[in-house]
């Protein structure tokens, strides 16, 4: 089963790895990056900093069997860079019957991106992605580490009205 | 001292030691400035713009090359160095003219994640625990003093492995990853964090016998017994926060009630 969902554009770091993989038992993490899956560099640095104990795969959007992960046994984290690469994994068979938990937990400040979160900045384009994902009926929330309250929908949209 | 330089196309550029030194200096200050925008980024490109000066003698190429490393960066403070040492690596690349500019942002932007992780899992949880137990007992057996020797320790650690890793970064580019991984840090944190525990229940053992040393038994066994609570309060998922603050007001009120009855009877 694919238990999580996260967007995070640092893709695997110590917030993944020391509370969100504790905290859901997760057995195993799928990087859905092309960038990634194309960098021997990223591969060898992602592979030395989880334990032994916790398989990773690292693979482009498009050639991951989100049927496959959500069918198996093993609970799956899967982690894309951005709502970009969301829009490419829905494109790609992901579906809310697979996984229903979508987790904004890092997207970096850009210039003409809005804060909604401490470490959430979003732009247009990837609110309306938001928008269609929640649509279809994904659970969209943003919080970078599960001990944090999480920020639903309703209120990403309000704070990125509100926001500058 | 700079040499006289050969034919720019082929002479590979290359940062003196003075400016390695500096920009190492510099690293240690990388969250002075930290920033929910770009995290580290200030600090970063502060720290490595010794380098980009020593790189980059044309002030429009210097500037386009600072304004590279303004972008976003966070990362494990202490492991952080070895990406700023890598980056440089990354740098005297682009300056010779061997490598596109986006080499050194690939690298940071490759690595910042992965070592954050290792150094979360290394020195957060495992080392400075070791350390901050080790503190506790000491200062258990032999006053205040130890506290400070711990701390010393601690951070000559800390600075031996900045430095080694901010040179590893530096002379070893991307093969960085496999000297990193030959130090089995995961392994490493696991043993730490093994003889953290066992420090910290020598502390425990050191207090009760102090306890029923001066207030008899009955204090050091009431003692035992809160301690093994507070255990198995953990052990099945109690947060830690709330169980300290807890077991302290019960700690002070038990204090309390205890002076109040001796003082009446």
């Amino acid at each position: 089963m694919i238990s999580l969902v996260r967007v995070d554009n640092r893709l695997l770091h110590g917030q993944i790895l020391e509370t969100w993989v504790p905290r859901l038992g997760i057995d195993q993490v799928v990087v859905a990056d092309d960038d990634a899956a194309d960098s021997e560099l990223a591969k060898a640095a992602m592979t030395l900093c989880v334990p032994p104990s916790l398989p990773v795969r690292i693979e482009p959007i498009d050639r991951v069997d989100f049927g496959g992960l959500a069918a198996g046994r093993d609970k799956v984290l899967l982690l894309v860079r951005d709502p970009a690469g969301l829009e490419r994994a829905r494109a790609a068979g992901l579906t809310p019957a697979l996984v229903r938990k979508v987790n904004l937990g890092n997207l970096h400040f850009e210039p003409g991106r809005k804060q909604v979160t401490p470490s959430v900045f979003l732009s247009a384009a990837e609110l309306d992605e938001l928008r269609s994902l929640a649509a279809q009926g994904f659970e969209v929330e943003a919080r970078a580490i599960p001990s944090e309250p999480p920020t639903g929908m309703a209120d990403i949209e309000r704070r990125y009205a509100a926001g500058r | 001292m700079s040499a006289p330089a050969p034919s720019a196309a082929t002479a590979p550029a290359k940062v003196p030691r003075r400016s390695l030194a500096r920009v190492f200096w510099r690293s240690l200050f990388l969250q002075a400035s930290w920033n929910r925008r770009g995290m580290q980024n200030l600090g970063f490109a502060y720290a490595i713009d010794p380098a980009l000066r020593a790189l980059y003698a044309e002030p429009a190429r210097r500037e386009e090359a600072l304004r590279r490393h303004l972008g976003f960066f966070n990362s494990h403070p202490y492991m952080a160095a070895a990406i700023v040492g890598g980056a440089i690596h990354h740098e005297e690349r682009v300056a010779s003219g061997v490598e596109p500019a986006r080499g050194p942002l690939t690298y940071k932007q490759t690595l910042q994640g992965p070592l954050a992780a290792i150094g979360d899992g290394f020195f957060w949880t495992a080392l400075r625990p070791f350390f901050g137990a080790l503190a506790a007992l000491g200062a258990l057996l032999f006053g205040a003093a130890a506290i400070v020797v711990v701390l010393v320790a601690y951070n000559a650690v800390h600075f031996v492995f900045r430095a080694g890793l901010f040179l590893a970064g530096y002379r070893q580019g991307d093969r960085l990853v496999a000297t990193i991984a030959r130090l089995s840090l995961p392994v490493a944190a696991d043993r730490l964090r093994a003889a953290g525990a066992g420090l910290c229940g020598a502390a425990a053992a050191v207090f009760l016998f102090r306890a029923g040393a001066a207030s008899g038994p009955v204090a050091a066994a009431l003692a035992a017994l809160a301690a093994g609570a507070g255990y198995v309060a953990l052990a099945r998922g109690a947060r830690l926060l709330p169980t300290a603050y807890v077991a302290t007001l019960v700690g002070v009120g038990a204090a309390f009630l205890l002076g109040h009855l001796h003082g009446s009877s």
